[in-house]
């Protein structure tokens, strides 16, 4: 723990580049599901930050994917960047999209701001479905063959332990932010807009680099995602996918806790994926355990799982 | 004048949608995301019914009952499951009510669209400012009109109406004063259910019943609620033939593909200029 509060940069990436190496030892055939719960958990961890931590219910996350799968293969097709230049600049072009969005919509809150988000997805949803040679029209696009300077081709294996990579780097960086000064503004405009201001923290700022931040995150996981199915397709990026994330969200605890948004994702993503158990069943499994986990466990698995480690830790750690 | 009609006819559908919406909202602070759904559900009842009997009165009341116990279904999710959680709780409580209705759906009825039959007049076109309107959209117009004029009749003269709203303002005091509050809440999710069901057997005939015809309307039906301000009945019915007009008229004259763009730009602008909706007075900040 010292270690961590001391150096959090060199530990995450230690902790990176030692998870991405443990992901490639694992047999190719699960390594692509890994890869997938790596983009889910990125997903859910961003969301986290947003609706748990800064308060702000938005239903486009699988609006700000699809910007980043749509956009990377456009760079890197029609505009003809390098891999390396593609990825960083649509990670930031996703950030200043989303700090666009929350400008705009930044007299909106609550159900007002989901309505404005849900009408964002359908306009981009429209806008690939009808955009002609740019977005491949109802077929989408196919991803060019990844270069890396020193790779010659990389692999949907080596992509899937290099998001493995880049979500423990996400997941560091968004615990490290919510424990910073911004994630502690975040909080507090989350549980009282006019205190927050009171106590002099630049609300609208704020609510605009909550957005940023999170669409960023999001972009870089729907790159991510685009990659290891080598391609994008309008349909994949519906309103089912951004309840599914928030079903994530809430089953996590939409407390700001970076711990539920990782672990949420295992239990409800990576397990069913692994045994294939859901099939036809699958709306019914996550509208069901998304109506428990509100009436059961209204504050996630993260509030659970930290109570018991309070009862078993003993009466000495009960006392902080 | 027949892309008129056509935009009114539209229109009144999300105007229906959007009535029950604020009528629920009004009553209880909640914003039902699965109100598509509810129609969804009622249009089945309604084509369901129509395969059972030839009464058109029966079907009707399948329709209703239908988006009514849907209704009664959300307040059971917002008000008795979840009591004691945030309003975004409740709204996220709707959601997931949302994804269950349609997986029902789709386990019981496939993704194929079934065919419902338009009562009273079928077919049948009628002759008017010299020219042809089908007599089934000015029954949607009609419709939408006598059940609006109702529900401002109930809100706003009834005694039951002010005990809806009383409880809207304060719930304990309301109860103090008599006003038994949970059937108050259950009664204007049952009314917007209701609405719901209405909507159902207007729009079914038109498009066809298939589990996501909900969650196509509802985008706009909220659109339409935020162009009247979202509280009230009146705004939502003006908001809504507003918007039929403006997209069955952006798409006639831009083509088919912005038709959510033109939605959105509206949503946009309204919750830019005027946050309250277009009816209300210039207040203080509400959002």
């Amino acid at each position: 723990m010292r270690l961590w509060s001391r150096h959090p940069v060199l530990c995450v990436i230690v902790a990176a580049l030692a998870l991405g190496s443990l992901a490639s030892l694992i047999p190719s055939y699960r390594l692509f599901i890994v890869g997938q719960l790596a983009v889910v958990i990125m997903v859910t961890v961003a969301l986290a930050v947003l609706m748990g931590g800064a308060g702000l219910l938005s239903l486009a996350s699988a609006a700000f994917m699809a910007v980043g799968g749509y956009s990377v293969i456009i760079a890197m097709t029609q505009l003809h960047l390098p891999l390396l230049a593609a990825v960083p600049l649509v990670v930031l072009g996703g950030a200043a999209l989303g700090g666009l969005l929350g400008f705009v919509t930044l007299r909106l809150a609550g159900f007002y701001l989901a309505i404005a988000t849900i009408g964002f997805l359908q306009v981009l949803l429209q806008g690939l479905k009808h955009g002609g040679a740019l977005t491949g029209g109802a077929y989408g696009l196919v991803m060019p063959p990844l270069e890396l300077p020193f790779l010659p081709e990389l692999s949907v294996e080596s992509v899937a332990a290099i998001a493995v990579s880049l979500m423990v780097v996400t997941v560091g960086g968004a615990v490290t932010t919510m424990r910073s000064r911004i994630g502690r503004a975040w909080i507090a405009l989350r549980d009282n807009e006019a205190a927050a201001q009171m106590q002099g923290i630049d609300v609208r700022y704020m609510k605009v680099l909550a957005f940023a931040f999170t669409s960023g995150i999001i972009s870089l996981a729907g790159v991510l995602h685009a990659f290891l199915l080598s391609g994008t397709n309008p349909s994949t990026y519906t309103m089912s996918l951004s309840i599914f994330h928030i079903t994530l969200v809430v089953v996590g605890g939409m407390s700001g806790s970076i711990l539920g948004a990782v672990l949420a994702p295992l239990i409800l993503f990576f397990l069913p994926e692994t045994f294939s158990a859901l099939g036809e069943w699958r709306d019914f499994f996550y509208g069901t355990i998304l109506l428990l986990t509100l009436v059961l466990m209204p504050s996630g698995i993260s509030a659970g799982i930290r109570s018991v480690a309070i009862r078993l830790a003993g009466p000495r750690a009960r006392r902080v | 004048m027949e892309v008129f009609i056509g935009g009114l006819a539209i229109g009144s559908i999300y105007a229906l949608l959007a009535i029950g919406v604020v009528l629920v909202f009004r009553a209880t602070g909640v914003v039902n995301f699965a109100q598509g759904e509810l129609m969804m559900i009622s249009a089945y009842a309604y084509v369901l019914a129509a395969d059972r009997t030839d009464s058109v009165a029966l079907q009707l009341l399948a329709a209703i009952l239908a988006g009514a116990i849907g209704g009664l279904l959300c307040y059971v999710v917002a008000h008795v499951l979840l009591p004691t959680s945030s309003r975004i709780g409740q709204v996220i409580g709707t959601i997931s009510l949302l994804v269950l209705l349609q997986a029902v759906a789709r386990y019981l009825f496939t993704d194929i669209p079934l065919r419902a039959e338009p009562w009273l007049f079928g077919d049948r076109d009628v002759e008017m400012f010299g020219i042809s309107v089908a007599a089934n959209t000015l029954l949607i117009l009609a419709v939408t009109v006598i059940a609006t004029g109702a529900l401002f009749y109930w809100q706003g003269m009834t005694v039951y109406g002010r005990a809806v709203r009383a409880v809207a303002e304060d719930p304990w005091r309301a109860a103090l004063s008599g006003i038994h509050v949970a059937s108050t809440l259950a009664t204007s999710w049952a009314v917007g259910g209701a609405l719901a069901g209405i909507a159902g057997v207007l729009l079914s005939p038109v498009v066809g019943v298939f589990p996501t015809m909900g969650v196509d309307v509802i985008f706009p039906a909220f659109i339409a609620a935020v162009l009247g301000g979202f509280s009230s009945i009146l705004g939502s019915l003006i908001g809504g033939l507003a918007l039929g007009l403006i997209q069955t008229y952006a798409v006639v004259t831009f083509g088919g593909t912005f038709k959510d763009a033109v939605m959105f730009a509206v949503l946009l602008g309204v919750l830019l200029w005027r946050p309250t909706g277009l009816l209300a007075a210039t207040a203080g900040r509400r959002v």
